[in-house]
């Protein structure tokens, strides 16, 4: 009987793991729990509230890097692709309003 | 997308809260024009621009995504989407980039791979109403605008890789003139992202193509 339970364990972890899993693909943003299974499974982790730089201080990008600009009220904000695309999602303020860029 | 403060998700093609309180009262986020292009172009549109800093942190997971110039690349295995989702459109490739664009309850798909004239302008008609869609496939940019200022409709071509109106303004992706009489107006923004084919059609199943049956 103790091996059964044992077995059952370990069905019912898997079975758990590969539904979190698909639940994780379709809302990676979620928080609590992507935090404690850090480890397990891949996250995005977001950007929030940012302190933006001028275009001197970000020596890393070159001219042909893509980035994803916005303007807002003649505040101009960039976010390049290269970052973008690991975060997902930038939680800043342009212009005086909140922006949540997407990617 | 889930938010901190209340725990809503939201969908993030459309911004519209989909479960939680934020759903209940129906709440939506506005769009507004967010233009991808190369960091020389978008410095030289603005040259005031503040800039996402580097996290040091994330260097490992800020891989290589020039990827998306690649049209049509393939991030997961045959079949993958499609064992999380029930519908499958295979109108065009999964990954397939498109300029989707929205009016009112009509949403229409312009594949990227279809624009060979490199920067192009391109009227169109979508729920009775005129766009005007700018689209530069050699940084992947794509946006809709509605081609009138105070009320006059504006004809754009491109000459000598400039988009001009019949007026003789020029303009910028990002829809605002940059020299002529109507400097600094800008178009008003038709809702319009760059996306790829599986994302659009899973949140707009009754999308057209532009171009195709």
């Amino acid at each position: 009987m103790k091996k059964y339970s044992k077995i059952a364990l370990v069905v019912i972890l898997v079975l758990g793991g590969m539904m979190y899993g698909v639940y994780r693909y379709v809302f990676p943003q979620t928080d609590l729990e992507s935090v404690m299974l850090l480890p397990v499974f891949v996250k995005f982790d977001p950007v929030i509230n940012p302190d933006m730089v001028s275009p001197e201080q970000a020596t890393w990008l070159k001219a042909d890097d893509l980035v994803l600009g916005v303007e807002q009220n003649g505040d101009a904000h960039a976010y390049p692709l290269v970052q973008v695309q690991y975060h997902h999602t930038v939680n800043d303020m342009v212009g005086g309003e909140p922006y949540l860029g997407t990617y | 997308m889930k938010d901190y403060e209340t725990g809503s998700v939201w969908g993030q093609y459309d911004g519209i809260a989909i479960g939680g309180p934020a759903a209940e009262q129906k709440l939506r986020m506005d769009i507004i024009p967010t233009i991808q292009t190369t960091w020389a172009n978008w410095l030289k549109i603005y040259p005031q621009t503040k800039v996402l800093p580097w996290y040091k942190q994330y260097e490992a997971e800020y891989s290589d995504v020039n990827y998306l110039s690649k049209v049509g690349v393939k991030l997961y295995p045959t079949g993958f989407e499609s064992t999380i989702r029930n519908r499958q459109d295979t109108r065009l490739a999964e990954n397939e980039l498109v300029v989707g664009v929205n009016v009112g309850e009509t949403f229409r798909a312009y594949p990227l791979a279809d624009i060979t004239a490199g920067l192009t302008v391109l009227p169109d008609t979508l729920d009775g109403q005129e766009i005007v869609l700018f689209i530069d496939p050699k940084t992947t940019y794509g946006a809709a605008y509605q081609p009138m200022i105070n009320n006059e409709k504006l004809t754009f071509t491109v000459k000598e890789g400039v988009i001009t109106d019949n007026q003789g303004n020029t303009w910028n992706l990002n829809g605002q003139a940059i020299s002529g009489k109507l400097q600094g107006e800008k178009l008003p923004f038709v809702t319009s992202f760059i996306t790829e084919w599986y994302g659009w059609t899973a949140y707009h199943p009754q999308t057209t193509i532009y171009g195709r049956k």
